[in-house]
This record gives C-alpha cells, structure tokens and sequence, in this order.
C-alpha cells in the first residue's frame, strides 16, 4: 500500500486533507471523517485485528496488449519451463482462452490449432474456456500458439500453475464491468421509459417527449457499443469461421432495434425500442455473468486444493529459523509445522510425532499418526504437536499437485455428446435467420408496420443459448461433482458410460483390498533354507515388481545380487542369484501345481517356500458393492490369484461372480463377452498392471494414489482408501444424463413454442428478451444442481 | 412525477458511483458480521448484509423525511421561494457532479459538520459490535446510515429541496439502493466494482450525467414558460 492510500479503505488521499487514526499505537492516515468514523469504531470493539487478516487491497490489473510481437517471448525456453510440462520432445501447457462466447468457438479453435504444423493436440472446454495444447517442441513454441488464437481474435493467456487463478479474475471483472454499464443503462432508461408513457396519460407535452427520447438515446449508446460489444465480436468471429453461433442473431437483434429507435427518434415515430435494446442487452449479460460465475465457482472449488497450502513456511537450517515464501522450497529443506498449519510439500517426518488430517486429499476424515520416518503429504494439517519434515517434492510434482492437475484435466474431457451438441447448435442459428427472414417477409407483404417490431421478437426469443449449453454445462458439473467426490475424471466420455453401465468388475488386490498386503505365513519345503533367507531372496525378486504384493516384501531386501529380472505378468517375477534361476509367483510358474493360496518361491523349477499372503479389504468394500447392486448393476470380481482366495474374498463382498486365476488376456475376455451380449461394462483395478484391461471396458476406474497417480491410464481415478465414491458415481452420472435430457428437453420445447407465438406477433421484445434470458438461466442453474448430488 | 425524475435518477447515479467509497469503508463492516468471516460463506452472509442494507436504507430515508419536511416549512411559509429551492435543487446536483467528475470540494464543510453529530452516535454503534444476529446488523445499518458521509449528506440537500417529506424519502432510498448492487456484490469481486467506480473516466462521465441532470431540474420549470406548457 502506498503512503497516500487511506489506512482504512485504500482510496487515494486528497493531499488537501488531513485526517488520522490511531491503531495499534501507529497514526495511520485515513481519506475522510467517515473512514476516520470506521477505523475508530473497528479499533474501539477491539477488532484491530481485522487490519491484519484482511486481504491486502487488489491494484488494478492491466489490459493485456494486442502487439503480436510480445507473444515471441513465450517462444523462450525458460518460458516453456514456467508454462508448460515437457517430455520426450512434446510439451503441454493449458491456455486460458479469454473472449471466448460461444460454443461455436471451441469448434473453431479446436480446428484452427489443428491445423497449426507441430501441434499434436488441441482440446478446449469450453465451458472453462481452457485451451490444453500439445505440441512437438522442436517444430512449434508456446508464443506462435498464442500469436494464433490472438489472430483469431482471443485473449489468450498460458496458465503457469501459480496464475491458474488470476485469468477468471481479470474475465470476471471485465463482466462486471459490462454488467454494471448495461444495468445503469437499464435503470436510467427505464426511468425515462416510465416517463415516456406516464407522458402518455397526463399529455406529455411533446417537446419533452422528443428530450427523453434523446436522453434515451444517449444512455443507450455506451450500453449498445460496451456492454453488448462481445456479442458483436462473438458474432463476427462466428461468420468469419463459417460457423455462425447464437451470438449472431443476437447481434443483429441489438443492432436492428438500436438502429431502428435512433430512425424512430429522428422521425418522431410513435415508438422507441431503447427500453428493449438496453434490457435485453442488461438480461443478456446477466445471464453470462451468472453462467461465467458458476463456472467460475467450480474452478474456484479446484483451485482451493491448491489454496489449502501455506504462503510461508518456517524453514529451519543452521542460522536457526527463517520465514521464506512456499514457492521457495527445495528438496532437502527441513521445514517447522506449528499444529494447526497445513504442510507445505511431501516430505519425510524427520522430527515429532503428530496426528495429521489428510481429509483434502484422501477424503478421509479420521486423523493418521505419524512418527519419524513416516510421509507426510502437501495440503495436509499438522494436528497435534510441533514437527519438522525434510521436503521431497514440492509444488506441482506433490500428490496435492498431480490431485488438481488431474481434476484439472478432467475438464477439459470433452465428450462426444457435447460436440455433436455445439454443431447441431449451429445449424439451428441458420435456421432461425432463415425464419426470421421469411417471418419478416410475410409481415412486411401483410402488415408492414408491425414486421419490424415481429422480426426483431422471433430473433431475440429464439436465441439458441439454452440449447448450445444444456449438454457442457451439465457435464462440466458432474466433472466437479465427482472431483469433490475423490472421483477424477480423465475421459469426458467415462460419465455417460458409466449412467449406462450394467455390469462392474472389480479387481481384488489393490482394488476391494488395501493393497498393503502383509506376509502372515511362511512355509519352507527345502531345508537348506531358513525362513529369512527365503524372505531376501523374494524380496530381491520382487524388486522389479510393481504388482501390489511386491511391497509386502519390500522391508526384507539387504541387497541380494541378482541379474536378469524379469516379470511374468499374471505370473511372478524371475531372476538370476548365485547362477540359479529363482521364480516367486504363482505355483505352476515357481514349479509345482499346488491349489493352497499364497506365493511360491522356487529354484530351477523345485519349489523352496510358500508364503501366506493376506490383504485387509476396503471398508467400505461389501457397503460399495451392495449400493452398486441396489442400482441395479452386476457385480463381479475377477483376479489373477488362486480360487481360494478370491472366493473368500467374494463371499466376504457378497459378489456372486468371481473368476480366479485370471491372466490379463483372461480378463479383457471376460469383459468382451459380456460386452457381447449387449452389456455395458465398468472396470474398476488397478491402472498400471492392467491397463489393457482398463482399455477394453467401456470405463474404467482406478484406485490410485502417490506417484501412481500420473501414471494411471483409466477413464476415472480414484483418490483415497474409500471405495463407495463408485457407487456414488454412476448414480451421479445417471442424474447428468437425466439432466441433460432435461436440459435438452427444455430447450427444444422452449423454442419450438416461443417461435410461432413470436412469429404471430403475440411477444413484444422485451417479453423476448425475458423469456430468452429465463430459458438459458434455467438450463444453467438445472446443470448446477449436480453440485449438490450424492451429497453425504 | 417527471418533476422527481432528474432527483432521483441523480440520487440514483451518486449512490452507485458513492458505492465505491462505501465498498472500500464499509467492507470491514462484513468483518465485523462473524468474527471468523473468512470462513463464513457468503450464503450465511447474506441475511446479515441484506439486514445491515436495509437498516442504512431505513435510516437515509428518515433523513429524507427530516430534511424534507424542513424544506416543505420553508417553501409553505414563503411560496415565493418554490422556484428558488428547485433552481438551489439543480445547483445542488450539479455541485455533486462536479465533485464526483472533478473532485470539487464545496461540500467538505457540510461533511465535517456531520462528524460532530457522528460522535454522539458512536458509541451507540460499539455497542452493536460484533454483529452476531440479523437484528444487530440491522441496527449497525441504522446507526451507519448516520456516518459522516459527504456524499450522503449531499444528496440529503438534494432530497431538502425536494420540500415534500414523500420526496425526500424517495429520494434517500433511491440513493441507497443505488449503494446496493456493490455492498451486496461483496462476494462477486467487490475490488473490481470499486476499482471500476474509481476510474477517472467512470467518475468522469457519471459526473457529467448528474450534472447534466441538474441542468435538466432547472431547466424543467422553465418549461413551464413555454407557450404550451403545462406541468
């Protein structure tokens, strides 16, 4: 803040004036007797504190500049560093795509980048309206990426993870803006309107008559070329790509009846429309205020994951303890955490012993203890006592990071329903400027006077907005839903998959399990061996492995020497020790065919020992599977180990299906069968070892945390130890569907009835533009009730 | 009524364009509705502000009444003087122009009378703090509509000359209505609202329309003049 800010309200101070307050013991300047009059009640209730936990006061931001120029420096390398993530030669980085109205837009975009040499892929959200670019760096940089979408007429802006934020804030204020220029307009108008016709009644003598009308005139012309301006330019941008959108009716509406009352005004015609224009223009953007500040708010909801860290942490190193930004962090930092404070980055516990609350990222609300040596997680809060961790990971690279990524990336999944919805939209706007053009013609041939006024009706009530975000809108919902649900969508087409689905597979270790199996029981055959020698030689075996059994192992490895690993998937893991060829896996592959559960260990093909392996279920594993009964889908459980254990396991979940002893190719068969015979079909295991049986379901769900977050290939990722958010998300996903048939229903029925009414006659234009407003508000604010299912 | 149209529309005009001092003065008013209002959503907000608007509304338009019906004294106790209040009316509104298009200060005086009559009432106020029910923020309104504001205090004149205590009361709570689309926007990007209101063009050209309104509430009776006229 600078010196001539008011302490209290941060207005400049008139240098003339001198007014002070006194707060905390400093005299701080204020602008006016009644901020003085504040400051002094505040200090007197004693809430100075408000001082210090109020946000500090936000300077204007600037207008991005149009010079195609400035755009070359994203083409740097350190830039594509800040905005992008880049891997093997290809990098991908989200565009903040400001300007954006219409779906019309996303498709022109999208065909655009397309077409760009070096680009790989180019999806956009268009309800977000975030662009995700991926492009081979050697050919193409960030900068002629953005220089494109500016000639195209857009506002675009790389999203650095840190800025995720500040786009929607300069878009939204923008809005603001518009919104308050068309309200005022509105207001002043109005008045005169009201005057207008009162002049009616009492005899209004015409030459104040004639003054209101210029006033009118003059108060409309900011609300007509401001607040409607990105009306004009949506519309243009529409023609220009050949896909005309809703916006084009609209404009030439807005422009028809502006143009027509300046003419009526000039002629001393018996009627103005200014009232018309400047509420239509006012409910227009009303209605995209609203909508952008839904959409806003579900991204607020992601971008509060990453709110939740602290801005400053208390660093600890030789010189004592220091206070530095979080952004400062490093690996190797040992950091001070107040109970209380959220952890700033993963890391290890190194000193303390505390509870934490990690409800933000696993959805789980019971406290875990931690003790030295034990992870801690970004995002999560030190409940008890005063620790100190050494950071690991910080910033994106944290689970918290890849966490928003991901419910990020969820967004801009754009399914198929939605784009087939954004072209039949365009077609419809054709449509109505040819209806419009016939209605007006047969009115001007039938009844002249009146075909302006019919005209101008049937293009503001028709307006197709309803119809052109009934379907995003309610998927972009159900994508935050099911993110708050620890559900991340990573393909938009997994939700209508999963409304339909009818039959779910699970898989069972790492699935229905813990997957933090622990070895119960081992039995040696070969008596040259003892139990701890046998435990090191698998735990060098398992090494490679990244099948969930493998970590029950983990803790015995001393460091066997053993070449030539290799992994058997659906089998085990082999290797070469002491020149002898040691097998850990099934019974058939360590040597001998032997029907007792657990993991045999084996030497050149003689079986050495057996190790009993058990695996806690999930919870909330039976609850699940009895929920996703009860909405009527068929539950089954399908895995690669022996009979018995998944049959035990199956009658504990009360699944009646089960197939044991399934190899990868077994499963995707189990699923194609079934898909077959008409079923639709959910896959719910373990995204790394079975990502071609993922890929075979019609979606697929994959319990995941930590590194194996980015990893996971399935539709749907599911973060925490709770597996019932699969229920709650095809019941979620059922209720989007309905939704947007709802959505769609009431847009179509809305048209279809507001058309011929419109074209008889019967709507004057503002009933037109109320109507319009109304029926795009109600599919928006429809679409939004998803926020509120499977609530718990 | 087209008598009252150019009063209320300026009333109108200076409280929206006022809003955004109210904002960044005010704002801290929402500070004092829970102590934790970082955490307290805007929806459980909400009754706390509309009851805290409504009881600022309440009190402008008492004042409108008082200083209205003082104004109808006048004007009843000598009729010659109707002409001269509506001609004081429009040079009223246009000094509220220019102090919001230029930044004119002929009505600081007016304001630090205001903080004398401010000083009684404070601790009326404190007793109100921390607003922990909707009728406490009501009261709060009550009390804050009483803050010395030159702003209000301007359109207070405004609504004097009004000389009829209906009027004046209209014109108070079109004032504070024009106040409430910022107080309530809080959570929508109250910085933007104000920063926006702050500019120099907005007050440039928001200035000029009330002073534009003055001209028009002098000119209006003139009409009167005129041939045919007869309002």
């Amino acid at each position: 803040m600078s010196n001539g800010a008011c302490f209290h309200c941060a207005l400049p101070i008139d240098p003339r004036d001198d007014y002070h307050v006194e707060i905390n013991g400093q005299m701080r300047p204020v602008c006016c007797p009644g901020c003085k009059a504040v400051a002094e009640l505040i200090r007197d209730t004693g809430m100075s504190n408000y001082y210090d936990m109020r946000e500090a006061p936000q300077p204007g931001a600037g207008k991005p500049a149009d010079d195609a120029a400035e755009w070359q420096v994203y083409d740097r390398e350190d830039m594509l560093t800040a905005f992008a993530e880049s891997s093997d030669g290809t990098a991908e980085a989200t565009i903040y795509v400001g300007g954006m109205y219409c779906a019309a837009c996303s498709w022109l975009i999208e065909t655009t980048m397309a077409r760009v040499p070096g680009m790989v892929s180019a999806d956009i959200n268009p309800v977000t309206h975030r662009l995700r670019v991926r492009f081979h760096t050697a050919d193409l940089g960030l900068g002629r990426i953005l220089a494109r979408l500016a000639e195209l007429g857009y506002d675009p802006q790389p999203l650095a993870p840190e800025s995720a934020a500040r786009p929607e804030l300069l878009e939204q204020r923008a809005a603001l803006k518009r919104l308050l220029v068309a309200s005022l307009g509105m207001m002043q108008v109005m008045m005169f309107a009201v005057g207008l016709y009162a002049g009616d009644f009492q005899g209004m003598e015409p030459d104040m008559q004639y003054f209101l009308r210029w006033v009118s005139l003059a108060v409309t012309t900011p609300v007509v070329f401001y607040s409607a301006r990105p009306f004009f330019r949506s519309a243009w941008r529409g023609v220009l790509a050949h896909a005309p959108g809703m916006d084009l009716p609209v404009s030439i509406a807005i422009t028809a009846a502006y143009i027509g009352s300046i003419y009526a005004t000039l002629t001393n015609a018996p009627a103005v429309w200014f009232d018309s224009v400047v509420m239509f223009v006012f409910f227009l953007t009303l209605g995209r205020f609203l909508e952008m500040r839904a959409r806003h708010r579900s991204i607020d909801r992601s971008i509060a994951l990453s709110n939740v860290l602290p801005n400053t942490v208390t660093r600890c190193d030789q010189e004592g303890q220091t206070t530095i930004p979080s952004s400062k962090l490093v690996a190797g930092d040992v950091v001070l955490v107040r109970p209380g404070e959220s952890i700033a980055a993963d890391g290890i516990l190194v000193d303390g012993e505390t509870a934490v609350d990690e409800a933000l990222l696993t959805g789980e609300a019971t406290p875990k203890s931690r003790s030295i040596g034990d992870p801690l997680l970004a995002g999560s809060i030190n409940l008890d006592s005063i620790i100190q961790f050494r950071v690991e990971t910080t910033g994106g690279d944290t689970t918290l990071g890849t966490i928003s990524r991901m419910s990020e990336r969820a967004r801009y999944a754009r399914p198929t329903y939605v784009q087939v919805a954004d072209r039949i939209a365009s077609y419809i706007v054709v449509a109505i400027l040819v209806i419009a053009f016939v209605v007006g013609t047969y009115w001007y041939i039938t009844a002249p006077d009146r075909a302006f006024v019919v005209t101008l009706s049937v293009l503001v009530v028709t307006c197709p907005c309803a119809l052109a975000l009934a379907t995003p809108a309610a998927f972009a919902a159900a994508g935050t839903r099911l993110a708050q649900l620890r559900l991340l969508v990573t393909n938009g087409n997994a939700i209508e998959a999963l409304a339909r689905s009818t039959r779910i597979l699970f898989d069972k270790t790492g699935t229905v399990t813990h997957g933090a199996p622990v070895i119960d029981e081992i039995e040696v055959f070969d008596d040259k061996f003892d139990e701890k020698q046998c435990l090191r030689i698998a735990a060098a075996l398992e090494t490679v492995s990244t099948h969930p059994i493998a970590s029950a192992f983990r803790a015995n490895d001393n460091g066997v020497a053993i070449s030539d690993q290799s992994v058997s998937v659906g089998n085990g893991v082999s290797g070469t020790i002491d020149n002898q060829v040691w097998r850990l896996g099934r019974a058939s592959f360590a040597g001998a065919a032997l029907t007792a559960t657990g993991v045999y260990l084996g030497v050149e093909g003689r079986l050495v020992a057996r190790f009993g392996i058990s695996d806690e279920l999930r919870e909330d594993a039976a609850d699940t599977i009895s929920q996703l009964t009860e909405l009527g889908l068929r539950a089954g459980l399908i895995s690669g180990d022996s009979e018995a254990a998944v049959q035990h396991t199956a009658g504990k979940l009360g699944i009646a299906e089960y197939v044991a002893n399934c190899s990868p190719e077994d499963k995707l068969e189990i699923i194609r069968s079934a898909q077959q015979t008409g079923e639709t079909v959910i896959m719910v295991g373990d995204g790394i070892n079975d990502a071609p049986v993922l890929a075979g379901a019609d979606a697929s769900i994959a319990p995941a945390h930590g590194a194996m977050l980015a990893q996971t290939s399935a539709d749907i990722i599911l973060v925490g130890p709770r597996l019932s958010p699969v229920a709650t998300g095809v019941s979620i996903s059922r209720q989007t569907m309905k939704i947007v048939t709802q959505n769609l229903a009431w847009a179509i029925v809305y048209n279809a009835a507001a058309l011929p009414l419109a074209a008889l006659g019967y709507v004057p234009p503002w009933a037109a533009a109320i109507g319009m407003s109304a029926s795009s508000l109600i599919v928006v604010l429809n679409a939004l009730r998803i926020n509120r299912f499977g609530a718990p | 009524m087209t008598e009252l149209l150019p009063l209320l529309s300026a009333a109108l005009l200076a409280g929206l364009l006022g809003s955004a001092h109210c904002l960044g003065m005010c704002a801290g008013i929402s500070g004092l509705f829970a102590v934790n209002s970082q955490i307290a959503s805007l929806r459980a907000q909400l009754p706390f502000a509309l009851a805290y608007n409504l009881g600022r509304v309440c009190s402008y338009a008492f004042l409108g009444v008082i200083v209205a019906t003082f104004g109808s004294v006048v004007v009843k106790a000598s009729p010659g003087l109707a002409g001269t209040i509506r001609l004081l009316s429009g040079a009223i509104i246009i000094l509220v122009g220019l102090k919001v298009a230029f930044d004119v200060r002929i009505l600081n005086i007016v304001e630090n009378m205001g903080t004398t009559l401010w000083s009684r009432i404070a601790p009326v106020a404190q007793k109100l703090v921390p607003v922990t029910s909707v009728p406490k923020a009501f009261g709060l309104g009550l009390v804050w509509g009483w803050l010395p504001c030159g702003l209000v205090y301007s359109v207070l004149l405004i609504a004097a000359t009004s000389a009829q205590p209906l009027q004046g009361a209209f014109v108070m709570i079109t004032f504070g209505l024009g106040t409430l689309p910022a107080m309530l926007l809080t959570g929508l990007g109250a910085a933007n609202v104000a920063a926006f209101m702050r500019r120099r063009e907005t007050r440039l050209g928001m200035g000029l329309l009330i002073i534009a309104l003055g001209v028009l509430t002098i000119a209006m009776p003139l009409g009167k003049f005129l041939p045919n006229g007869h309002m």
